[in-house]
C-alpha cells in the first residue's frame, strides 16, 4: 500500500485508478482501491475530491459487477449532488448512463448518455472520449440501432488504436462491430472483426476474453442456416470452458435441435435448465423451457402456455426483442396450421413489441 | 431546373437507402419459421 502525504497524491491516485478502470485490468483495479479506501481520511473534508471518490466507486462497482453497490453509490451521492461543475457533471451523467445501462433499461441510459455527450466538450482527455463513444457503441448494439453501434465503434477504436496500453479496448471496439454486423446480416463483416478481436486477445493472453469473442462467432454462425455444426465447435468449446452456462447450453441446444440431433439437445437443455434453477435465472429458464417444448414437440396448449408466460416475463422486464421473436415464431406455427385467429393475434403481439423496441432506442 | 429535380431524387435516394437499412435492421427476424428456430434475436451476444 501505498502511503500519502497530501490529499493532492490522492488525485493521482484516483487517476491511476480510472485508467486501470478502463483499461479492465482488474488486479490494479482491486490493489488501487484498497490504497485509496485506507486513506480516505485525507480528503473526508474536500467535497470535490469525495464526489470523484463516489462517482469512480459507481464505475468500480459496475466494472466487478456489483450493480447493487453501484447504485447505492449513486443513491447516496444524488442526495447532496448539485450539477454545475461541467467536468464532474460529464462522469455523474456518464457513470448514471452506464448504470442503467448495465440494468438493462436501456431509454434511461440513452438519456443521461446524451447529456453526459453535450458535456463531453469540457473533457480534454481524449482517451475518455473513446471511453464515452465506447459506451455509446454499446448501447446502440443492444437497441438495435447497429448503423450508430458501427459509428461509435469506429470512432472509439480510431483513438485507442493509437495506444499501445488500450489494445484490449481496440479488441473490444472489433467484438461490437462484429456483433452489429451479425445484427444487420453481414456476416462476412462480421468474422472479420470477430477474428481481429479474438488475434488481439490472444496476443494478451487473455483467455476470458478469448472464450467470450468465441461465444459470440458461435451466435454469428448459429444466426446462419448452415452453418449449425461450424457454430457447435465454437459453442462446444465455450461450454467446456464452464463461461455462461445458461447462454452456451441454450444456444448448443438450438443448435442441436436445427439439425434435428433432439437426443443431444435435450442433454443441454437439461443442463441449461438445472442451470437457471439453481441460479434463479428466470429470463433463460423462459428461453430453455420454449425451446424444450419445441424440441419434444408439445401439443399446442403446452406450447402455447410456455411461450405465454416467457412473453408476460420478457414483457415485464423491458425484453421487447424476445417478445417480438416468440409472438412471431408462435403466430407463424398457428398460421401454418392454419389457426389464423391465433396467428393474427401473435403477430399483432410481435408488431406492438417491434414499436416498444422502437420507442426504447428513440429520443426521448 | 434538372438540377434541382436531380438533387432532389438524390437526396431521397439516400434517405430512402439509409432508412432503408435501419427497417432492415429493427425487422431483422421477420422470416424466422417457426419449426427450425433460426432466426432468434441477437441480444445474446455479449460485450466487454
Amino acid at each position: 500500500m501505498s502511503v500519502l502525504t497530501s490529499n493532492g497524491q490522492m488525485i493521482h491516485l484516483f487517476s491511476r485508478w480510472y485508467k486501470a478502470i478502463r483499461q479492465q485490468h482488474l488486479q490494479k483495479v482491486h490493489t488501487l482501491k484498497q490504497d485509496i479506501d485506507g486513506q480516505l481520511y485525507l480528503i473526508k473534508n474536500d467535497e470535490v475530491q469525495l464526489i470523484y471518490y463516489y462517482l469512480l466507486n459507481v464505475r468500480y462497482y459496475l466494472l466487478t459487477d456489483q450493480l447493487n453497490e453501484a447504485e447505492k453509490v449513486m443513491n447516496h451521492l444524488e442526495k447532496t449532488y448539485k450539477p454545475g461543475r461541467k467536468a464532474i457533471d460529464y462522469y455523474y451523467y456518464f457513470f448514471k448512463g452506464l448504470l442503467f445501462s448495465y440494468r438493462r433499461n436501456y431509454a434511461e441510459a440513452k438519456k443521461y448518455y446524451l447529456t453526459a455527450e453535450s458535456l463531453l466538450m469540457y473533457v480534454d482527455d481524449e482517451l475518455e472520449k473513446a471511453e464515452f463513444h465506447y459506451s455509446l457503441a454499446n448501447l446502440y448494439y443492444y437497441i438495435r440501432q447497429s448503423l450508430l453501434a458501427v459509428h461509435y465503434a469506429l470512432k472509439a477504436k480510431e483513438v485507442f488504436v493509437k495506444h499501445d496500453d488500450y489494445q484490449l479496448k481496440v479488441a473490444g471496439c472489433e467484438n461490437i462491430l462484429g456483433l452489429s454486423y451479425t445484427t444487420i446480416k453481414d456476416f462476412e463483416l462480421a468474422e472479420e472483426h470477430f477474428l481481429l478481436a479474438l488475434d488481439i486477445v490472444l496476443k494478451h493472453k487473455n483467455k476470458q476474453l478469448a472464450i467470450l469473442i468465441r461465444y459470440n462467432l458461435g451466435l454469428m454462425y448459429a444466426d446462419q442456416p448452415t452453418l449449425s455444426k461450424v457454430a457447435i465447435r465454437y459453442l462446444l468449446e465455450v461450454y467446456e470452458s464452464g463461461y455462461q452456462l445458461h447462454k452456451s447450453t441454450y444456444l448448443l441446444a438450438r443448435e442441436y435441435f436445427k439439425i434435428g440431433e433432439t437426443d443431444i439437445a435435450d442433454r443441454f437443455l437439461q443442463e441449461g435448465l438445472k442451470v437457471c434453477q439453481e441460479t434463479e435465472n428466470e429470463e433463460y429458464l423462459h428461453h430453455l423451457t420454449i425451446l424444450n417444448k419445441f424440441n419434444h414437440e408439445a401439443n399446442d396448449d403446452d406450447l402455447e402456455s410456455a411461450v405465454k408466460e416467457g412473453l408476460a416475463f420478457f414483457n415485464n422486464e423491458g425484453l421487447f426483442g424476445f417478445v417480438q421473436d416468440y409472438a412471431e415464431q408462435l403466430a407463424a406455427y398457428y398460421h401454418e396450421k392454419g389457426k389464423y385467429d391465433k396467428s393474427s393475434h401473435y403477430f399483432y403481439l410481435a408488431h406492438e413489441a417491434k414499436q416498444k423496441l422502437l420507442e426504447k432506442g428513440a429520443l426521448k | 431546373m434538372k438540377k434541382i429535380v436531380f438533387k432532389l431524387v438524390g437526396i431521397t435516394m439516400a434517405a430512402a437507402l439509409f432508412f432503408g437499412v435501419v427497417t432492415a435492421d429493427a425487422n431483422y427476424n421477420v422470416s424466422g419459421k417457426t419449426t427450425n428456430l433460426q432466426t432468434l434475436s441477437n441480444e445474446h451476444g455479449e460485450t466487454f
